[in-house]
C-alpha cells in the first residue's frame, strides 16, 4: 500500500487516506464533497454540510470557513483564489478571506424558476468546475447547467434543464455531463451539445471522470442502480466499452456523483457497500483498494 | 351541475371536473408522473390545492428504478399502489414494500428522508402519491402500512387513511380529512362522502358521477360543498377510486 498513490476518501465517518497508513481524518464527521484546492495545493472537504476544511497534501487539516445559516453545502470547486460552494435549494456561495458570501448573479440565473427535483423538493446546486479559459459551470440538480464567464457576476442557461444532469465537467476544452439520458459533450463551452450513447447498456449516467484523453463515466438503468457499471471511451472519441477486467460484472447501486475520480492515468471509484477499486491504466484493468469502508460520499486522487 | 347555496356553508356548490390529459405531466426515462395540482417546476396559481389536499400524483416508476433518498417536512403522505411493488426506507428506520391493498402513510413531522424505489426487475410500479397538510406542525416523523385488502374487496367505499379515528384506516396527522377507496365492481353504486371539498380521483376504470357526468381513468372531480352525489361504476369495467373529504 506504501508504494500506492493517495487516494482521499471522504465517508459519512470522516476522511481516509488510502496508501499513507493513515488513520481516518476529521473523524466523526460526514464528508460531502472534495475538491483540489487553489493552486492544486492541497484539498479541500466540505464536511458536516456546514464547514470548509482545507489540507495540505501531507499536512494537518484546518477549518477555514462555516456555513452556519441557509441551506446545507452540497459541493465545491476553486475558482481563482476563491472557493465557490454549491448548496441545497440551488445558491451559490463564495468563499473568501475565510468569509462566505452568496452569489447574488447566481440567483438572477434566467430559468431559474423552472428548476426542480422529481419528488416536488427544492432542487440541489449538484457540481462545479471551472474551465481552463476560467468559465465557471454550475450543474443544478434538476435545473441543467449553468455558467458564467465573469466570474460569477452573470450567469446563463446552457443545456436543457430536462437533460436531467447529474455532474458538470469541464476539461481538456469539453465540457462534459452525464445525465439521465447519456454523456452530454460540448466542444464549444455549452453553447451545442451532443449527446453520446454507443455502447452503453443503460443511459442513466451520475458520474464522470477524465484520466488522460480517456472519459470514464457510471451507467445504470436508473435511480436504483441496478446493474450499474463504468465505462471508458478511450481518446474521448468512439464508443463506450464497459470496464470489466478485475471488477465485477454488474455493480449494484449508483457509482453517484463525485465517487469517481482520475488523474493521469490513475482512476478510483467508490461502488455502493464500501467497495473502492482502482485503476492505473485509465480504466482497462482494475483492483480492489480496500472494502468495507463506511458509505464513500466522495473520491479524490492526491 | 347547477349552481345552489349551500345554507351550511354558504359556498357555492360546484363539480369541477379535470380530464386527466389536462395533468402536468413529467416524463423522465425512468419515471412518468402525472400531476393534478401544481408540483415541482409545473406552477399554477390557480391550481394548487383542493381542500387540504395538494398532491394527487399519478405516477409510474420503471423497473429497479425510483425515488432516491430525498426529505420531506410537515406532510402528511399516502401512497396507494395500482400495480406493482413500491419498497420504502426512511431515515426513521422504517422500512416497507408495498402492493395493492396496502395503504401507507408517512407524516413527515420535523423532517424526514426517505427512498421510494421500484424492487423489481422486470415489471413497472404504477401508484398514487397524496400529500394533505398536517393539522399539527412540527410533530416526530412515523410510519404505517396496512392491507386493507379483505375490507375494500367487500365493495363500497373503505376509509384508507383518516384523521378522525377510523380503526381500519391508516392514521394521519390531520383531524379534517379522510380518504376513502373503492374498488367498485361494474355497476356498484355508492354516495361520494358529503364534504365541504372532496377530491374524487378515478384511478382506474371509469364511472359516471351524478351531475358530472362520466368521469373515465385519470379523470377527477372536484366538488365543493355538493352533498352526497351518486357514483356508479362502469357497467363493464367497474371503477377503482380515491376520495379525499377534507372539511376545510
Amino acid at each position: 500500500m506504501s508504494a500506492r498513490p493517495t487516494v482521499l476518501v471522504g465517508t459519512t465517518e470522516g476522511l481516509m487516506r488510502l496508501g499513507e497508513h493513515r488513520p481516518v481524518e476529521l473523524a466523526g464527521g460526514r464528508v460531502t464533497a472534495l475538491a483540489p484546492a487553489p493552486d492544486r495545493r492541497g484539498w479541500l472537504a466540505l464536511l458536516g454540510d456546514r464547514f470548509l476544511w482545507a489540507g495540505e497534501a501531507d499536512g494537518p487539516w484546518d477549518q477555514v470557513a462555516s456555513f452556519d445559516e441557509g441551506p446545507p453545502a452540497r459541493c465545491l470547486v476553486a475558482a481563482g483564489d476563491d472557493v465557490l460552494v454549491g448548496t441545497a435549494e440551488a445558491h451559490l456561495l463564495r468563499v473568501r478571506d475565510g468569509r462566505a458570501e452568496p452569489v447574488p448573479g447566481f440567483e438572477k440565473t434566467e430559468g431559474r424558476d423552472g428548476w426542480y427535483t422529481p419528488w416536488g423538493g427544492p432542487p440541489d446546486t449538484r457540481s462545479l468546475s471551472v474551465g481552463a479559459d476560467g468559465t465557471i459551470y454550475a450543474n443544478v440538480h434538476v435545473g441543467g447547467i449553468v455558467r458564467s464567464s465573469d466570474a460569477g457576476e452573470t450567469w446563463e442557461p446552457t443545456i436543457d434543464i430536462d437533460t436531467d444532469v447529474h455532474q458538470v465537467l469541464a476539461v481538456n476544452g469539453s465540457v462534459l455531463a452525464p445525465s439521465a439520458y447519456g454523456l452530454a459533450t460540448s466542444a464549444d463551452g455549452g453553447d451545442s451539445w451532443d449527446m453520446v450513447t454507443d455502447g452503453l447498456h443503460a443511459t442513466y449516467l451520475r458520474a464522470v471522470a477524465v484520466a488522460g484523453d480517456d472519459v470514464l463515466v457510471s451507467a445504470s438503468t436508473g435511480p436504483g442502480g441496478e446493474r450499474s457499471a463504468v465505462y471508458r471511451r478511450a481518446g474521448g472519441q468512439g464508443p463506450f466499452e464497459r470496464c470489466q477486467a478485475g471488477l465485477p460484472e454488474w455493480l449494484s447501486g449508483n457509482i453517484d456523483t463525485g465517487t469517481l475520480a482520475a488523474a493521469g492515468g490513475r482512476v478510483v471509484f467508490a461502488a455502493p457497500g464500501g467497495t473502492l477499486y482502482a485503476s492505473s491504466d485509465a480504466g482497462r484493468t482494475w483492483e480492489t483498494l480496500a472494502e468495507g469502508l463506511p458509505r464513500v460520499t466522495a473520491v479524490a486522487l492526491g | 351541475m347547477g349552481v345552489v347555496r349551500d345554507e351550511m356553508t354558504t359556498a357555492t356548490a360546484t363539480i369541477d371536473v379535470r380530464r386527466a390529459d389536462t395533468r402536468f405531466h413529467t416524463r423522465l426515462p425512468w419515471l412518468d408522473s402525472r400531476h393534478s395540482f401544481s408540483f415541482g417546476h409545473h406552477r399554477d396559481a390557480a391550481n394548487t390545492h383542493h381542500g387540504l389536499l395538494l398532491v394527487n400524483n399519478d405516477d409510474v416508476v420503471r423497473a429497479g428504478t425510483g425515488f432516491d433518498t430525498h426529505p420531506h417536512r410537515d406532510m402528511e403522505i399516502v401512497t396507494w399502489v395500482l400495480d406493482g411493488e413500491l419498497e420504502h426506507k426512511d431515515s426513521v428506520g422504517n422500512k416497507g414494500v408495498i402492493y395493492p391493498g396496502l395503504a401507507q402513510r408517512m407524516s413527515a413531522g420535523t423532517g424526514i428522508w426517505h427512498s421510494e424505489m421500484n424492487p423489481r426487475g422486470d415489471a413497472d410500479v404504477h401508484f398514487v402519491q397524496m400529500w394533505v397538510l398536517p393539522d399539527t406542525e412540527r410533530v416526530d416523523p412515523s410510519y404505517e402500512q396496512l392491507d386493507i385488502n379483505a375490507e375494500i374487496d367487500r365493495g363500497g367505499l373503505v376509509p384508507v387513511a383518516s384523521g378522525r379515528g377510523h380503526d381500519t384506516a391508516i392514521a394521519i396527522r390531520q383531524r379534517d380529512a379522510v380518504l376513502w377507496g373503492g374498488r367498485l365492481r361494474p355497476g356498484e353504486q355508492v354516495s361520494v362522502p358529503d364534504a365541504r371539498w372532496v377530491h374524487l380521483f378515478v384511478a382506474r376504470g371509469a364511472a359516471e358521477l351524478a351531475g358530472a357526468g362520466r368521469l373515465y381513468e385519470g379523470d377527477a372531480a372536484r366538488l365543493t360543498a355538493a352533498g352526497s352525489a351518486r357514483l356508479v361504476a362502469d357497467a363493464k369495467r367497474g371503477a377503482e377510486v380515491l376520495i379525499w373529504e377534507t372539511r376545510r
